[in-house]
């Protein structure tokens, strides 16, 4: 019988919509080649920094506004993803790197070019990486199962039967809003409530204990080690609540509800790769056009 | 020896078979009151007219092991595809029990109104008026 603490935990989120695409147009105006910022008709809620954004060209032409630089092969093609960063006027800037799309910084800034005409565009969120959210300092998840009493005349003792699951709960994080480790700051939790159109979900694995992680505290067996036992499921942020105090670090709390189904997972054997033939590791791009699902090209 | 009654006494016979998963009956009573007060009359003074009797009750729509649907039975007294004739009443028999002493109301009804659905996190049942017609055949509360 080991003993656990608190800090064996910790939460992943991937970033969600509901996949519907937003169309809208690129005007030439729109783009400004010199700042590398572009716009389009859309919500300022619609868009949060560090989204994966897929742009597309519904005329099937090429997504001009993008310089070939931006593009992993070089090629400029009618549709590609990139790490956005929308700026205090409501501008978009593109990124092939998640920390950099947080800060918004000139560093791994996609180059733009200018452009003559209207370029009609399809706009969708991915939801292709999970992270950890960052600097969480506690989390509570409740699950609760719903009865409906089907007592009849005569019955000495109620009766239940089973009906649906609902859960909830909260996060408590440090506040920040850039992170360079490649994890999500609670910020984004906190935009996410305000977002519009597309809804405040996310996929969170929130995990009792993670692999791999040997804490100062509690005691664990050598075939423990690597055992990882979390909650899975989707979740819709329905609360934000941030605190200051001048003595006090900033925190944020978050609470959510859940939306279908909660599953708890156990991984208790090492986790299996698929490999190339030659035993290399099949490795996913993160910036530019490629990515292994979707609309990839061949 | 004292005895308070409750759900757990109840039992609803229809045509004298005991209705299974039954949540709740009521019955109600009804006697018309013909005023009688005439000029000169100080007080308001009536004579009883027509009693009418007529009530309700709730059957979860359950199939048992065997197949029997007490709240399908009843449903089809109301939903058919025929019409209904005078001579489809239902004898009904809203009981409370006391050990082996029954406390009954029997009476002649016809089934006026049904209605049942399905809705999230809840049971389906069936909801059913009845209408007595004549005089009660057996009053024993």
């Amino acid at each position: 019988m080991g003993i656990y603490l608190g800090n064996i935990g910790n939460i992943e989120i991937a970033r969600k919509s509901d996949g519907s695409p937003k169309e809208s147009l690129v005007n030439p105006s729109d783009v400004n080649a010199s700042r590398n910022r572009f716009s389009f008709d859309f919500d300022e809620s619609y868009l949060i920094a560090g989204d994966l954004v897929e742009f597309t060209t519904t005329d099937a032409t090429s997504l001009d506004f993008i310089s070939s630089a931006g593009w992993a092969d070089g090629i400029v093609r009618s549709s590609g993803n990139w790490y956005i960063f929308i700026d205090e006027l409501g501008g978009i800037r593109l990124y092939n790197n998640f920390d950099d799309s947080l800060e918004g910084s000139t560093a791994g800034l996609v180059p733009l070019v200018a452009i003559t005409r209207n370029i009609p565009i399809a706009v969708t969120v991915r939801d292709r990486d999970t992270r950890l959210l960052a600097s969480v300092t506690d989390y509570e998840l409740n699950t609760n199962r719903e009865t409906v009493d089907i007592t009849t005349l005569s019955d000495e003792y109620r009766q239940q039967y089973s009906s649906l699951i609902t859960g909830s709960g909260s996060i408590t994080a440090q506040w920040d809003y850039v992170d360079e480790g490649g994890r999500e700051p609670i910020h984004y939790l906190m935009q996410l409530v305000l977002r519009t159109e597309i809804g405040s979900n996310f996929h969170g694995k929130f995990y009792i204990k993670s692999a791999n992680f040997n804490p100062s505290g509690g005691t664990f067996s050598d075939t423990q080690s690597n055992d990882a036992l979390w909650w899975e499921f989707d979740a819709i942020v329905t609360n934000s609540a941030t605190s200051f105090a001048t003595t006090d670090i900033i925190v944020s709390q978050i609470d959510f509800i859940t939306t279908g189904a909660i599953r708890l997972r156990a991984l208790t054997t090492g986790g299996r790769k698929l490999l190339q033939e030659n035993g290399d590791p099949f490795i996913l791009e993160q910036g530019g056009y490629s990515l292994l699902e979707g609309n990839e090209l061949p | 020896m004292a005895k308070v009654f409750t759900g757990k006494d109840g039992r609803l016979l229809l045509d004298g078979i005991e209705q299974v998963k039954v949540t709740n009956w009521s019955l109600t009573g009804n006697l018309e009151m013909l005023e009688t007060t005439s000029l000169g009359d100080n007080q308001r003074t009536y004579t009883p007219g027509v009693q009418e009797f007529s009530g309700s009750a709730t059957l979860l729509y359950y199939n048992d092991g065997a197949g029997r649907n007490d709240a399908s039975t009843v449903l089809r007294k109301v939903l058919r595809v025929d019409g209904i004739t005078e001579g489809d009443t239902v004898n009904m028999r809203l009981r409370l029990l006391e050990g082996a002493t029954n406390h009954d109301v029997r009476l002649t009804t016809y089934i006026t109104s049904v209605s049942f659905g399905a809705s999230v996190g809840d049971v389906s049942s069936a909801q059913v008026d009845f209408q007595g017609t004549g005089a009660l055949l057996e009053v024993t509360v």
